[in-house]
């Protein structure tokens, strides 16, 4: 079923959902082969587990499959199909949380620091593992709030531009750009050890 | 790009971070879960067309909301309405049956069954006859019962033990007679208005022999079903017996009655003169 004829490789995105919509598996078998990694590496991102972020892809996948119809092609396919995978991600973040031990209160509001790094890990063999440089990173994505995790993923990790972010979560651009702004400044206080200004 | 620009070293840091791909084996999971959901869908179908039942039509899931009132208030009238129909039905032959009871009973007394739950009226009335005769006599035109009372008081012990058997000869007699009083004061009616004008002895005797033959037609006519028919061909002779032997007493005590009467003018009489 999920064999993609070499004819959709030129179609784009809103024609290959035209296709599904009609009936056409093929075309359905190219979007999952186009958007399975883009989709499991942002969320990964944005759960920090690639195990799940698998589980959430093929979630997301199998609902654009009973979902086609819901499609509307006033949107781009790229920004409704990032819609279904946050949500399909907000969700199992939101089962995760009730589920596991560790209570929300650790978060400390007062001080407006989502998760502060212990500074014994970072030492200066391992700053130049890259492996463990990356892992801090997402450490560090995961300890800032969902606003502005989201916003950051789809700005500097997917490489969205600023209309298809605001369409995606559905806020104004305005929004989004100061979302963006204001999780990079907290990224940079996390990362402060890391990343010191090259001026 | 103002914003890009003042953070951009952390922007191509996240830009540079490597990209995690899907595993290999990502298709095929995908085809297998799209699979089992497709076959969940037509299982689900499939049990749609079959149809939930009977019950499941009731009180299922897709069932409209008002159903369940609805029906429970038609079983509700249903019922009611063949509650009220049955109990129609049944009272309008019991009250035929009370009437034919009633005829069959009254002249029909069985001396063998006795009762002596029900003789605790007529026990004290034996205390004093001659006050008893007027008031049975009026108790007998009031029922049909007092009849059988009227024989008690005349104070032998052979009719005493009669009359109780008339009482208690069927229990249920006596419940329908209390239900059927309508239409036995209605038959009543006639021997009540003629008593009532104080007619003389011997009117009152051709009228007990009417009331007595009328009753005796009641019984042939309607009422040997509920004894055997060797017991009903005993019993008739034997009522006749007694019925005539209670018409004689009856006489008897009206004669007595009038003699006491008529002493008890005269020594009126007297005590008046003396005073004067």
């Amino acid at each position: 079923m999920l064999n993609s004829k070499r004819e959709y490789k030129s179609f784009t995105d809103e024609q290959l959902i035209g296709e599904f919509k009609e009936g056409n598996n093929d075309a359905y078998s190219e979007i999952v082969i186009r958007y399975k990694d883009r989709l499991v590496n942002f969320l990964f991102r944005y759960t920090g587990n690639k195990d799940d972020s698998e589980d959430l892809a093929q979630d997301a996948f199998i609902k654009l499959y009973r979902s086609k119809h819901l499609y509307q092609e006033i949107a781009k396919f790229s920004t409704w199909f990032y819609t279904i995978a946050i949500n399909i991600a907000k969700t199992s973040l939101k089962k995760k949380s009730r589920m596991s031990t560790l209570s929300i209160s650790d978060y400390d509001p007062e001080n407006d620091k989502d998760f502060d790094i212990p500074a014994a890990t970072i030492e200066p063999d391992v700053q130049a593992n890259a492996s463990i440089e990356n892992e801090y990173i997402q450490k560090a994505i995961n300890s800032l709030e969902e606003t502005y995790r989201e916003a950051i993923i789809l700005r500097d990790i997917q490489d969205l531009d600023y209309e298809e972010i605001a369409n995606t979560l559905n806020v104004p651009i305005g929004t989004v750009k100061s979302r963006i702004n204001r999780g990079r400044e907290k990224l940079k206080v996390l990362l402060k050890d890391i990343y010191k200004p090259s001026d | 790009m103002e914003i890009n620009e003042e953070n951009i070293e952390i922007r191509n840091k996240l830009l540079n971070l490597p990209k995690i791909q899907a595993n290999e084996n990502f298709l095929n999971n995908l085809q297998n879960k799209i699979k089992r959901i497709e076959l969940e869908e037509e299982q689900a179908i499939k049990q749609k067309v079959r149809g939930a039942g009977f019950f499941g039509k009731l009180f299922g899931a897709k069932r409209q909301p008002w159903f369940v009132p609805a029906l429970g208030l038609g079983v509700v009238a249903v019922l009611v309405f063949s509650v009220i129909l049955i109990s129609n039905k049944n009272n309008i032959p019991v009250v035929n049956e009370k009437v034919t009871t009633m005829s069959q009973d009254t002249p029909s007394p069985q001396p063998n069954q006795t009762n002596s739950g029900s003789t605790g009226e007529t026990l004290k009335k034996d205390e004093l006859p001659g006050k008893e005769i007027t008031e049975d006599f009026g108790s007998n035109e009031n029922s049909m019962g007092t009849l059988e009372r009227k024989y008690t008081d005349q104070g032998t012990n052979k009719v005493r033990t009669k009359t109780e058997t008339m009482k208690s000869s069927d229990n249920e007699s006596e419940i329908k007679m209390n239900n059927a009083l309508p239409l036995i004061e209605q038959k009543a009616a006639e021997p009540r208005e003629e008593t009532a004008k104080n007619k003389s002895t011997d009117e009152m005797k051709t009228e007990k022999k009417v009331i007595e033959s009328e009753r005796k037609e009641g019984t042939d006519k309607v009422g040997r079903s509920e004894y055997t028919k060797k017991d009903s061909a005993k019993d008739e002779g034997k009522n006749n017996n007694d019925v005539k032997e209670a018409a004689k007493s009856f006489q008897g005590s009206t004669e007595i009655n009038k003699t006491m009467l008529q002493d008890l003018k005269d020594k009126i009489e007297k005590g008046l003169k003396k005073k004067d």
